[in-house]
């Protein structure tokens, strides 16, 4: 019995003190990335810099450039990680991410097909992602449907279907960069290279609120999500609505990938490596590992963006390169040395 | 009257002086395209750029800072340079080019030229944004002179069928929307995959057009394996009359008024001229 308290005692206060060492770290992130750069700043004179408004060239790098990239980065990141974890929640597969699902692939056919015909500045700065969020809708809804049978999804096929997608759309998007001009070609690749450089705040801003929404709902189907970690069947016998609630995460996790997507490009890892390190750190519990996940996307996010800005400056380096090594590293680490602990 | 016309005289002319002293302030330039700085190195103004990219050629860029690699652009370090103009393509990313011209900086977009008078008008344009006009006009007449004079080189014979590689794996070649297509126009002969819609080719459909040239313009290695590899189909007009030829990939793609003669000229050399003296 002293044994059972003991443990749920631990347990209560690795949870309380996870997510408020998150914050901290997510704190840290953020006034790295906006004291580090070009020119350095102290933390002590952000206010200051903030506060005074003027043409200083330090206070547009910070209004204009870092602050927007920061905002981005954790809802990109943030989106992203939670967008895995639940997709891993619900077909408990731990090679699930939200690229899987060919919903990042939908997005980038999107955009090539506007930069190909040339309508990529038909309604100014939102044409790339609304293309891009256009796309990853149609594969969404593709997914779905193809996956439904007798009016019920097939969590495998769904799975499956997902990565043809992927692979259909890969392939059209090589048909539509050998058919292209040079020009073109640059527009996509750059495209799919992935960046925190969106220059709109209203996008920045929109990306923000639909992850920190979705965090929200789905707090409301935390229930259904513990109890699919006991499989399907045994979740429906504890009285879960398993289809409805496969559905609605489906659809969150989709949308909040397609609208990061649409915005930052193709960021690669993020959706993999953080919900497996959270789950790792706090375990599989989901009221934790939401809010968890979140944060620690959007603090691994704003780090890797920093690395990214500073390792090699004055260049700069794709912010991919940094997610997909370092990310990967730290998660293989991490990996073997639980396995040996638990050896 | 007077009094206000002297005023209104000697205003206008106060305002005269104060743009001749704009113009002949040196501006600060950042290129964000190799071939760009090229020109502006044609143009002699090399000390003037402050911002240049790890493509450029960076020799006579003394007082130049690296702000970008192929892919990525450190936008802060072009804020704390202060330029007075920013020179971008479409090797620049859209995105890259909005944070820019957030930060109220001078951005201009030049179009990739598709033909030599399409180098010549972006290079009157760059000539004119760097208040170097009359040099930018002395050197596009002289480069259309020696083309002119080129031309008149080339024997009057029946034209032959090019193909110009520009890459390797896959195939690629140049249509009649490059400029190195004009590479063939102003060498008197037939760019035989000109009305293509796109660059990428089949070896077999080059084979079968059976071209009198072959122009490899790649680097290093790529250029020798690819000549070797043409080298095996002994019926090809080009192997026959031993025309495959290896161009230097960094002259050829870089499009200003001289880099453009130059290439056509080796060409014109090699095709008609090295072959008739041996």
């Amino acid at each position: 019995m002293e044994e059972k308290y003991k443990y749920i005692r631990k347990k209560y206060l690795t949870w309380g003190i996870f997510p408020l060492l998150l914050i901290f770290l997510l704190f840290v992130a953020f006034s790295l990335s906006l004291t580090i750069g070009e020119i350095d700043i102290s933390v002590f004179e952000l206010p200051e810099i903030i506060g005074k408004k003027g043409d200083s060239v330090i206070y547009s790098i910070l209004n204009k450039i870092r602050i927007p990239r920061t905002i981005l980065g954790l809802a990109v990141g943030g989106g992203l990680s939670l967008s895995g974890v639940i997709l891993q929640g619900i077909y408990r597969n731990p090679l699930v991410e939200p690229y899987t699902l060919g919903i990042s692939g939908g997005a980038a056919l999107g955009v090539a097909l506007v930069i190909v015909f040339g309508l990529n500045h038909m309604i100014g700065n939102f044409m790339l992602p609304l293309a891009g969020f256009i796309g990853s809708l149609i594969a969404i809804i593709l997914v779905y449907s193809l996956s439904l049978r007798n009016g019920k999804i097939q969590i495998q096929n769904m799975l499956l279907i997902g990565v043809m997608i992927s692979f259909i759309v890969s392939s059209a998007m090589m048909f539509l960069m050998s058919i292209t001009t040079a020009e073109n070609l640059h527009g996509i690749v750059f495209w799919t290279m992935g960046s925190l450089d969106e220059p709109d705040m209203t996008l920045i801003y929109g990306t923000f609120w639909a992850s920190v929404a979705g965090l929200l709902i789905s707090y409301l189907f935390v229930k259904p999500l513990n109890a699919m970690r006991l499989g399907e069947t045994k979740a429906r016998h504890l009285g879960i609505n398993t289809e409805a609630s496969i559905r609605i995460l489906f659809v969150i996790a989709s949308l909040l990938t397609g609208i990061c997507v649409a915005v930052a490009g193709v960021i690669g890892f993020v959706g993999l490596i953080i919900p497996h390190l959270i789950r790792l750190t706090v375990g599989s519990d989901f009221r934790v590992l939401l809010i968890s996940s979140f944060l620690g996307g959007g603090a691994f996010l704003i780090f890797s963006d920093l690395l990214a800005r500073t390792v090699i400056a004055p260049n700069e380096l794709p912010i991919g390169v940094i997610t997909g090594i370092i990310g990967g590293t730290i998660f293989v680490i991490v990996l073997s040395r639980t396995r040996m602990k638990l050896n | 009257m007077l009094v206000f016309a002297l005023f209104a005289g000697s205003c206008k002319h106060e305002e005269k002086k104060k743009n001749a002293d704009i113009q002949s302030q040196k501006i600060k330039i950042v290129s964000l395209t190799p071939s760009i700085t090229k020109q502006l190195n044609l143009l002699e103004v090399y000390d003037q750029v402050v911002g240049h990219t790890s493509h450029c050629q960076s020799d006579s860029l003394k007082n130049s800072h690296l702000v970008s690699t192929g892919m990525e652009v450190n936008v802060e370090k072009i804020a704390t340079l202060k330029p007075d103009l920013i020179l971008v393509s479409s090797l620049t990313r859209d995105k890259i080019i909005k944070n820019l011209k957030k930060l109220e900086l001078n951005v201009r977009y030049l179009k990739m030229p598709q033909s030599f008078e399409e180098i010549c008008k972006q290079f009157m344009q760059i000539g004119s944004m760097v208040d170097q006009k009359k040099k930018a006009s002395d050197i596009i007449q002289r480069q259309k002179k020696r083309l002119d004079s080129l031309q008149r080189l080339i024997p009057n014979e029946e034209k032959l069928n090019f193909f110009i590689e520009i890459g390797a794996n896959p195939l690629f070649t140049a249509t009649k929307k490059s400029f190195m297509h004009e590479y063939i126009k102003y060498a008197n002969g037939n760019n035989i995959s000109a009305n293509l819609k796109n660059g990428m080719v089949s070896r077999e459909s080059v084979l079968s057009k059976n071209p009198d040239v072959i122009i490899i313009v790649t680097m290093g290695v790529v250029g020798k394996e690819e000549k070797k590899v043409w080298q095996k189909y002994p019926n090809l007009n080009a192997n026959k009359k031993n025309n495959i030829f290896i161009i230097n990939a960094d002259k050829a793609s870089s499009p200003t008024p001289i880099s453009f003669v130059d290439v056509t000229e080796k060409i014109i050399n090699l095709v008609y001229l090295q072959k008739n003296n041996l």
